[in-house]
């Protein structure tokens, strides 16, 4: 290929590359509704231990006045503290406590986004165990565990055994 | 000593397996459960009847296989929860770009009501929902059945001028001839829609302007159609001084007034061509 046509190819090569790059650089990549990306628990999760947190995580930051709430059924409103990290000012969480009974719950937010937009969304996410059942689950655990082991220190230690029986000559 | 404690017991085996049906037992059904995730992108609620739009998402996916949602509304303000009325079955309008639920549900007093939305899927799988909104006492913008506001909202007719007062790309001039003014001086139907194509990119607001086209060609002559760009200037946020005035803080909004100059529909968020047409052929 001579060597004029490898030039003119990388100078094309180029001026498109400056343009492309240009345009992205200029073009308005703003989004005037914000839109959650992701919820935690994930929507329609069903946990088999109450989570310990609720966050969204929005498309864009929000501003302070979003709110998070949670319902489980029968609107039985669950107290939440909702604050947006400092870390990601996307991310709306609140902390769990005391911990949720099993059941199906609502999360419902209520965002300002920055350009001012109110909206609001909702997911749900199920719960299966509580605590009194973690507590069962690791209590039968440990049992199951220690049964085995009864067992081999009934038939290993010398002091349980018992006599041999005389043999009849 | 370790072989032997891990060695196969009967009793032991015997004592998971009761362990895991007694577990099963306890648990729901084993389908797996719907991931309902909504968007209700309406932030003035009032007093009275309201439109009440529900994007349906299983997860992140859109759902579009959905074959009914009921809406109930209840009183949160008692001490034990009331239904309101009775359920309202919501209607799909699958033709926009993202299909959207509209349920028309009654708030009777200023304050937060609880949602109860159920929703049933094609496939015999059903979800359900529990959420608040709040029912305001006043709203800064016209409500059904007050009287429109006569804004002079900016008209065009060359490709210059209509680059200059929307964002539509490509405008579509049919929208920009009449004047709020003056359309609600002509006695026939007008629909206002205050929206912004180029900047409200999610798909659930931008075809709101697109679904005003078809209404302005299937219309032509019966109905005035009108769009109004939300910013006068969207780098600096300076909103236009129609929005102000008819004081409008989010986007979209549509107005349905009649002849004699009366808002008949109130309509925040998504607005699909057949909502609109359904509206009109009530008023022409």
């Amino acid at each position: 290929m001579p060597m004029r046509k490898i030039l003119s190819f990388s100078r094309l090569l180029i001026t498109f590359l400056v343009l492309w790059l240009s345009a992205s650089w200029f073009t308005p990549r703003i989004f005037a509704h914000t839109e959650a990306l992701q919820t935690e628990p994930a929507a329609g999760a069903v946990l088999w231990l109450a989570p310990r947190e609720v966050s969204v995580t929005f498309d864009q930051p929000i501003l302070a006045g979003s709110n998070l709430r949670l319902f489980g059924e029968g609107f039985k409103e669950i107290w939440l503290a909702p604050y947006i990290d400092e870390q990601d000012p996307r991310r709306l969480h609140s902390i769990l406590y005391p911990r949720i009974t099993p059941g199906k719950y609502t999360l419902q937010w209520i965002i300002i986004a920055e350009d001012g937009h109110v909206l609001t969304g909702f997911t749900t996410f199920h719960v299966r165990l509580d605590d009194d059942w973690l507590i069962a689950l690791a209590f039968c655990g440990l049992v199951a565990l220690l049964l085995p082991a009864k067992q081999l220190w009934k038939k290993r230690t010398p002091w349980n055994q018992s006599p041999a029986e005389p043999t009849q000559s | 000593m370790i072989p032997t404690l891990f060695r196969f017991q009967p009793r032991i085996l015997y004592f998971y397996v009761l362990l895991l049906v007694s577990l099963s037992a306890c648990t729901p059904s084993t389908q797996a459960p719907l991931a309902l995730q909504a968007v209700v992108p309406v932030s003035d609620l009032v007093v009275g009847k309201n439109r009440l739009p529900i994007l349906l998402y299983d997860g992140e996916t859109l759902l579009r296989e959905v074959s009914a949602v009921q809406i109930q509304v209840v009183n949160l303000q008692v001490q034990s929860v009331q239904a309101v009325g009775s359920a309202v079955n919501a209607v799909n309008y699958s033709d926009y770009a993202v299909p959207y639920w509209r349920a028309d549900v009654e708030l009777p007093s200023v304050g937060y009501w609880g949602v109860q939305a159920s929703v049933q899927l094609m496939d015999g799988r059903s979800a359900s929902a529990e959420f608040v909104v709040e029912a305001k006492a006043s709203v800064t913008m016209p409500t059904v059945g007050t009287v429109a506001i006569a804004s002079d909202s900016p008209t065009a007719d060359n490709p210059t001028d209509l680059a200059r007062i929307t964002s539509a790309y490509p405008p579509d001039p049919a929208l920009y001839q009449i004047s709020i003014r003056d359309a609600l001086a002509s006695g026939k139907p007008t629909v206002i829609s205050f929206a912004t194509p180029a900047y409200c990119q999610t798909s659930y607001c931008a075809p709101v302007v697109e679904s005003l086209s078809a209404i302005a060609k299937a219309f032509a002559n019966k109905v005035n159609v009108i769009h109004v760009e939300v910013y006068r200037d969207y780098a600096k946020q300076e909103k236009s001084a129609v929005m102000l005035e008819w004081g409008l803080s989010t986007e979209p909004w549509t107005f349905v007034v009649d002849g004699q100059g009366t808002v008949v529909e109130s309509l925040q968020g998504p607005l699909s061509e057949r909502e609109l047409r359904e509206i009109l052929e009530r008023l022409v």
